[in-house]
């Protein structure tokens, strides 16, 4: 198990302009848990999920969801407490974990300040997503928000996975007009080192790296040569990663 | 719904909980002394010992009570860190002189016969106590003893010589009295006298047909032996040099072929075949050297697999004491620094951990219970599948001739789980929480309320809330953590999962089924007057105000509360709005969402949802100071006077298995819910938390400097009870003595780590 403290970025807005940005947080700190394999112990209370039945579905155009499909899930509460056995989707329209309810089925938003981490398990594929506090000073309870952890360890990449409005449509029907909202993925990157800094990452570049790391940025060119990386994709912002720990670390 | 719920609460709570023979937990429990006088404190350390061995987990709580015959006087719970505990108990001046009880287990142990438990029994003398009538009791122990006779192999068989052993009974032990074994006729046939333990062997060859009695100090009861059998098998083992001979005979009228079979932890370990004809014995050499530690049984089987013979030997190969300890003087005197030095002779070995007991001869008695005793114990357990406690009160402080000879009666038989229920319930092994296990039954009928859900809170600024199931016989069991330590507990029944009223009953840990039964000392004259002594001493430190110096190890931060939300949709704070005079009044002015309503028939009271601005289908549930409530009725008079917040969440929410058409919080300035008949009644537990560690604190005296006025009258100089940090062959200890002219012995145990046990009685002798 690895205990990470993560200073938690404000999010972009639209008008974000910059290539990058380099942060250093003074208003939050969340201890955030990356549980290896957490463990059940017997004889220790069984552990609760908290949280609204989510009565009101918006219908959008697009998918507001990571996946459209329950997953089989693990929560880790903020107490460390482990729930195994819930079917989970997280939304990220509303950024929202919402579990179904295993008696009777409903859907429920997991209130999000008890939650620390929580995993979707789908054949050779698991999504770990960690609630990273934001507890500003002028705020009087703290937010939270949810990030998939795409890399751990001394430079980690996280995901904020974000999905945006991008407009509305009408269609008419025999009943009338109805309005639906069209949303679209709008994923944010961000790069967390083990100092306490971190980056968002607004282009899938080289350059944004050797702006980031200036000092070793001939080294990373070199490397990234040498590895034939063109940061194109997800993908190729893990490999990227990869390389950075390596030369920084 | 709920019998679902309850069957997946049951599958999860007891999946890998499965109760075996025997607990694998064993409670050793050492304390400074065994004589005290009321007021003073006694020091204790308890071990958790994992035998025989397992991979679970260990309980991390130990429960220690402290009980005489009217009842559990001091009921503690001890946290142990790394299987281990070392910690005080103060024993209150009031009480009366006599033998108390140690009782050392743990939750999980409470899964099986009460005889796994650990009992020490002690001595407390009131110090008002002139006429020490306890003693005189202690003498009079001849009136009330009893022999028991015990053939080895198991049968007297007539016409064949054989040890018997003869024991007073536990209890009633009676040390060195001289015992005649007399044949019916009134003839002696032997005269001896049992050790200081009260027991002892002897040889005897006795005749066909005649009845033979015994007793005690020439007095007239008669104990009659058993009547020797007509025909018969024996089985004697002796050891001779490095070997162990096994000697058989049988009295029978044919030849007879047998199998002498040995076995060791309930497997067969060797076997040889055996031809018998005659009284006159057929030996075995077994190597002893070849055998391991532990329990072997031996017996003496026919072709059929019936026992005819059989008998305990015990191997111990532990290796004791390979160390020198030394003092720094022969003699002290007053105030002088003691140091006591431990030298292990193995260069690469050191100390794992030690108890050092220092106090006068008096305060102790000789047949007191060790560490490589109790080791010797667990292998007994191994063996014959006994509990230690009934092991420990047969072997006494005994070396392996001694265990040998006492073996000769047989083990007792193994205890078993205690639950026999259709629906088994377990007791949990507490490895981070507490458990608080209980019943709940219908009021009118006593008929389990299976299937209920029963809320648990502890009054608080913050809606906290566990909740558990009962099974089919109304059990339930919450798990509590470091927030509820020492705080009140609520237990409520939810409503809509019983019929009709239920009682809730939560049960006590420290309620045993085994009567109270201490095992008196035999005490000389000379303790009366070393506890007089004692007495004038605790007089003395009462007079002065001189406490004894114990120091205790902080607290652990308290954990978090299990929340329900952890934000309210509206939080009201009454002192913002003008006084009100009801709750009706409240909600209705100053709370948008929360729409109470009167009617003849009685109260009704809905939410309004934040998110539809419809009504919430179903009541709210409540929460007062904390504590689940199903009824407004009795809380409307609550007026802007009694009330400092509410805490609204209009929205309709899941907790686990819960659902909760809303929820009002309401929190008193004074703790009203005290004052209110809550509807239904919650049941109030105190969760007393477990106690820290504590250790003796020895005072510091300077040469030729009378810093201190007071007397320094300890009768306990020197305690420690741990693991050693010192990763060295050698370990020291110091420490100053009092002002008492008497002589001490310092009481060392321990082990190295490479497993070797140390222990040590050195006398601590006053400069005169």
């Amino acid at each position: 198990m690895k205990i990470r403290n993560f200073f938690c970025p404000i999010l972009p807005s639209n008008t974000f302009k910059s290539v990058f940005m380099t942060t250093v947080w003074i208003f939050s700190l969340s201890q955030i848990l990356f549980a290896g394999e957490p463990e059940k112990n017997p004889g220790q209370p069984e552990p609760r999920l908290s949280g609204e039945v989510f009565r009101i579905t918006t219908k959008t155009i697009g998918s507001q969801n990571f996946y459209d499909h329950w997953s089989q899930g693990m929560v880790v509460l903020e107490s460390g407490a482990i729930i195994d056995d819930h079917l989970l989707i997280y939304n990220g329209y509303i950024d929202e974990l919402i579990f179904q309810h295993p008696l009777t089925y409903e859907t429920v938003v997991a209130d999000k300040n008890f939650i620390r981490e929580f995993r979707l398990l789908n054949p050779g594929r698991e999504d770990i997503f960690i609630n990273i506090r934001n507890s500003r000073w002028y705020a009087s309870a703290s937010l939270g928000s949810y990030y998939r952890v795409l890399l751990e360890g001394n430079v980690s990449l996280l995901v904020y996975q974000k999905v945006k409005k991008a407009g509305e449509v009408a269609e008419y029907t025999s009943e009338g007009p109805q309005i639906h909202t069209k949303v679209e993925p709008d994923p944010a990157y961000f790069i967390f080192l083990n100092d306490g800094r971190s980056f968002f990452i607004n282009r899938f570049n080289r350059r944004t790296f050797f702006q980031a790391f200036p000092e070793y940025k001939e080294e990373l060119r070199k490397q990234f040569r040498q590895h034939h990386l063109r940061i194109r994709n997800e993908q190729d912002l893990i490999e990227a990663v990869k390389i950075i720990e390596k030369v920084v670390f | 719904m709920l019998i679902i719920a309850f069957a997946v609460f049951c599958k999860k709570s007891e999946a890998s909980y499965i109760v075996g023979d025997r607990p694998n937990e064993v409670v050793f429990l050492q304390t400074d002394r065994d004589i005290y006088i009321a007021g003073e404190h006694l020091f204790f350390s308890v071990e958790l010992i994992n035998f025989p061995k397992t991979d679970e987990a260990l309980s991390e709580i130990v429960y220690l009570a402290l009980r005489n015959q009217f009842g559990v006087i001091e009921r503690i719970k001890l946290n142990l860190s790394q299987n281990r505990f070392s910690g005080s108990l103060y024993l209150p001046d009031t009480l009366s002189t006599g033998y108390l009880e140690l009782i050392g287990f743990t939750n999980w142990m409470r899964n099986y016969d009460e005889s796994c438990f650990l009992k020490k029994t002690i001595l407390v003398v009131n110090r008002f106590d002139t006429e020490l009538n306890v003693l005189k009791e202690s003498l009079n122990i001849e009136d009330q003893a009893e022999l028991a006779f015990f053939a080895e192999g198991g049968h007297l068989v007539a016409g064949m010589e054989q040890k018997l052993l003869v024991t007073t009974m536990p209890g009633h032990i009676l040390p060195n009295a001289r015992i005649n074994i007399f044949s019916e006729g009134g003839d002696s046939i032997q005269i001896f006298s049992l050790n200081e333990m009260g027991w002892a062997t002897f040889d005897w060859m006795p005749s066909e047909g005649q009845k033979y009695y015994a007793s005690i100090n020439e007095n007239d009861k008669r104990f009659y032996l058993p009547e020797p059998e007509h025909s018969g098998h024996m089985l004697q083992i002796s050891q001779v040099n490095s070997n162990l001979r096994v000697a058989m005979a049988a009295n029978i009228p044919s030849e007879q072929k047998l199998n002498l079979v040995i076995n060791r932890n309930g497997k067969v370990y060797r076997e040889y075949p055996v031809t018998l004809s005659s009284t006159k014995p057929v030996s075995q050499e077994i190597l002893a050297t070849d055998l391991d530690q532990g329990l072997y049984v031996f017996r003496l089987m026919d072709g059929e697999g019936r026992i005819l013979s059989a008998r305990d030997w015990y191997i111990d190969k532990r290796t004791v004491n390979n160390a020198r300890v030394s003092l720094n003087k022969s003699e002290f005197g007053a105030r002088e620094k003691v140091e006591l030095i431990i030298q292990l002779e193995d260069p690469e070995d050191a100390i794992d951990w030690a108890t050092v007991s220092v106090s006068p001869d008096a305060g102790r008695m000789p047949q007191r219970i060790h560490y490589p005793l109790f080791l010797t114990a667990t292998d007994l357990i191994q063996g014959r599948g006994v509990f230690p406690n009934e092991v420990l009160r047969y072997l006494g402080n005994l070396g392996q001739e001694d265990i040998n000879d006492l073996l000769i009666k047989p083990l007792p038989p193994v205890g078993s789980p205690v639950s026999n229920l259709a629906n088994p319930f377990r007791y949990y092994r507490e490895t981070s929480h507490l458990t608080l296990t209980g019943r709940i039954t219908e009021a009118s009928s006593g008929y389990p309320s299976g299937g209920a859900r029963i809320i648990l809170n502890a009054p608080d600024t913050i809606v906290n809330l566990l909740y558990a199931y009962a099974n089919e016989d109304g059990l339930f069991t919450f798990f509590l953590d470091s927030y509820y330590d020492d705080r009140e507990i609520f237990l409520t029944p939810e409503p809509v999962s019983v019929t009709g009223e239920v009682r809730i009953e939560v049960f006590d840990k420290f309620d045993y089924k085994a009567p109270f039964s201490p095992e008196p000392f035999y005490l000389p004259d000379s303790y009366r007057e070393a506890i007089i002594e004692s007495q004038k001493i605790m007089e003395i430190n009462k007079a002065f105000g001189i406490p004894t110096p114990s120091e205790t190890t902080d607290r652990k931060n308290q954990a978090e509360p299990v929340r329900v939300f952890s934000q309210a949709v509206y939080s009201i704070d009454t002192d913002d709005f003008i006084p009100l005079d009801n709750l009706q009044e409240i909600a209705r002015e100053i709370i948008g969402p929360w729409r109470i309503r009167r009617t003849r028939t009685g109260t009704t009271h809905t939410l309004i949802s934040q998110t539809t601005s419809n009504a919430i289908n179903g009541t709210p549930v409540l929460f007062i100071d904390g504590i689940f409530t199903a009824n407004i009725e009795p809380l409307l008079p609550l007026s802007s006077r009694h009330i400092s917040s509410i805490q609204i969440l209009n929205l309709e929410w899941k907790h686990g298995d819960m659902h909760f058409p809303g929820i009002v919080a309401v929190f008193t300035k004074n703790e009203e819910f005290r004052n209110l008949e809550l509807q239904p009644a919650p049941v109030r537990v105190f969760n007393t938390a477990h106690q820290f560690p504590s250790k003796l604190i020895s005072p510091v005296y300077y040469k030729n400097f009378k810093q201190h006025s007071q007397p320094d009258l300890r009768q306990l100089l020197f305690w420690f009870s741990g693991e050693l940090e010192i990763n060295s062959n050698r370990a020291e200890f110091s420490w100053y003595t009092g002002d008492l002219p008497v002589d001490y012995t310092i009481c060392l145990e321990g082990k190295t780590r490479k497993g070797k046990l140390l222990t040590f009685e050195i006398p601590l002798l006053y400069e005169n």
